[in-house]
């Protein structure tokens, strides 16, 4: 797994925090992790999100955003 | 001059070098030149009932020019009745006050064969008993050494009967051919050691001549399995140190055994948590001498770093090593070569590219000239370059900093599990 997929995928889930998406559900099996976001919209409905993250890496970055918003909450 | 003196359960040397139980400390003659030398201790050759032993016994394996990387056996324990022994020791002690002089024992597992030779031995005036339930060859088809040290309720059975009698400090010297040595570690502890010494040898084949087809060693024709030792077994015996040092209910002290030939090599057991140490395969290689060298290399050591006593360097690695559980994924290092040492002999290349993650690039400068160069963000930070680079100082590993706070997988896994049920709720 390069850098770039790496990056790619941190991106990804830089971008869904930023857009005030948090992490609401992981599952890791053969094929890497699932994460599922959640955000409330405007109008009040649950928009959600899924990413599929396979690097190593990402693996790693986001389980320290996981931690991040288990210490937030 | 750093103070180099050692009290081990009680039995004190005035250094941590200690001849291990093997032929350099079969008799009274070899014992006491090797004190003469400077050897600080020395566990006897092995006492029980006389053996018989096969001629053709050692092998060894010689690896690139290197002589002696590993060391095979089949030898037995001390063909010498007893009472021969047992004088020589007397005589040994009395020459060698200051020196520890320990016995070696090993007899069936019954309870009377343990009081007899605990008592006689101890008649001479030894500092101590060193149990010998390690020998994996020959002894232990008749029940004794290895057979009796893999099964932890017979390694508690026989210290405890030993203890029952024993007037000096009981080390039980435990085998390495077991899956979890702080499993019978912490059976001798409940039999009531008074301390504990590893690794006797591991079981082994030495090789099988291509001509013949004998195996090495081979005895009119036949083999079997020996005891392995010598600085291949190096790692396998530091581990089992450390295993021990920090386990929470084995809470005596360690006499360090296997593959040590320097001073470099007795500190690092040391550090691991060994109180001291004891050599076999490099005194088969070199002689009684190499101990000057260990003293003198020890001391300085000592010196340099500031520390007054062997004693206080005991142990204090110990808090390093945990379970890969408790490393941190977030620590980084990665390859970095240094053009102006690289030979450009390719070797890190090739490991690279066929072994490891293909990072790094053989590229072209202004003038032509190729050099190679590691893409840090895809190295993983394996060390393999470094370790087949021929040329010391041409790659170094350096630590890379990144944004990222320490993170184990066990707190990884807690948090994760931690969040699951946050989510739950
Ligand atoms: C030829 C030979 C004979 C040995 N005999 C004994 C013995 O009688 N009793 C014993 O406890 N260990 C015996 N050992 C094992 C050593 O004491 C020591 O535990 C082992 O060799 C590991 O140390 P080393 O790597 O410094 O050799 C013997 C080892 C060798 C090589
Ligand atoms: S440390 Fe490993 S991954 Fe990094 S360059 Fe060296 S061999 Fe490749
Ligand atoms: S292995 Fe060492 S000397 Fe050889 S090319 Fe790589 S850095 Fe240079």
């Amino acid at each position: 797994m390069s850098y770039e997929q790496f990056l790619e995928e941190k991106t990804k889930i830089d971008e869904l925090l930023q857009q005030g998406y948090s992490i609401e559900r992981v599952v890791e099996n053969l094929d890497g992790a699932f994460l599922q976001f959640v955000r409330k919209a405007r109008d009040g409905k649950m928009k959600t999100q899924t990413l599929h993250i396979q690097s190593a890496d990402a693996r790693k970055y986001f389980s320290v955003r996981v931690i991040q918003q288990l210490n937030n909450a | 001059m750093a103070d180099l003196r050692i009290n081990l359960a009680g039995i004190k040397s005035p250094n941590p070098f200690w001849l291990a139980s093997a032929p350099p400390t079969n008799s009274g003659y070899q014992v006491q030149r090797a004190f003469e030398a400077g050897w600080g201790g020395a566990v006897w050759k092995t006492l029980g009932e006389p053996i018989l032993n096969v001629s053709s016994r050692f092998a060894a394996l010689h690896f690139n020019g290197q002589r002696v990387v590993g060391f095979n056996n089949i030898e037995l324990i001390t063909d010498r009745p007893l009472e021969a022994n047992l004088q020589e020791m007397y005589e040994t002690k009395k020459r060698f006050p200051d020196r520890a002089l320990i016995a070696s024992l090993m007899v069936e597992p019954k309870r009377e064969k343990w009081h007899e030779i605990v008592k006689r031995v101890e008649a001479v005036g030894v500092d101590g008993l060193e149990l010998n339930f390690g020998c994996p060859h020959g002894m232990a088809e008749r029940g004794m050494g290895s057979a009796s040290g893999q099964v932890p309720e017979l390694v508690e059975k026989q210290t405890y009967w030993v203890k029952e009698v024993a007037t000096t400090p009981v080390i039980v010297k435990l085998t390495p051919n077991i899956t979890d040595i702080t499993a019978t570690a912490e059976a001798a502890v409940k039999g009531g050691a008074d301390a504990i010494s590893m690794i006797n040898t591991i079981n082994s084949l030495m090789g099988v001549d291509l001509d013949t087809w004998n195996t090495i060693p081979h005895v009119a024709g036949k083999g079997a399995h020996g005891g392995y030792c010598g600085p291949a077994v190096k790692p396998i015996a530091l581990n089992m140190v450390a295993e021990c040092a920090r386990h929470p209910r084995i809470r005596v002290p360690i006499s360090g055994i296997g593959g040590i030939s320097t001073w470099k090599d007795a500190v690092e057991f040391i550090l691991m948590g060994a109180t001291g140490v004891q050599v076999c395969t490099a005194v088969m290689h070199h002689g009684f001498r190499i101990v000057e060298d260990m003293i003198e290399g020890l001391n300085h050591y000592l010196d340099e770093k500031g520390i007054a006593s062997v004693m206080d360097l005991v142990g204090k690695c110990v808090p390093n090593y945990s379970d890969w559980g408790n490393l941190d994924l977030n620590y980084k290092v990665a390859a970095r070569i240094n053009q102006d040492v690289c030979i450009q002999c390719n070797k890190c290349y090739i490991a690279c590219e066929d072994a490891s993650h293909q990072c790094i690039d053989r590229l072209t400068d202004d003038d032509g000239k190729t050099y190679l160069k590691v893409r840090e963000e895809d190295c993983v930070g394996c060390n393999l370059c470094s370790i087949v680079c021929p040329v010391d100082g041409a790659i170094d590993m350096v630590e890379i900093s990144n944004d990222l706070p320490p993170m184990t997988w066990n707190e990884r896994q807690a948090a994760l599990q931690a969040f699951t049920n946050y989510h739950l709720k």
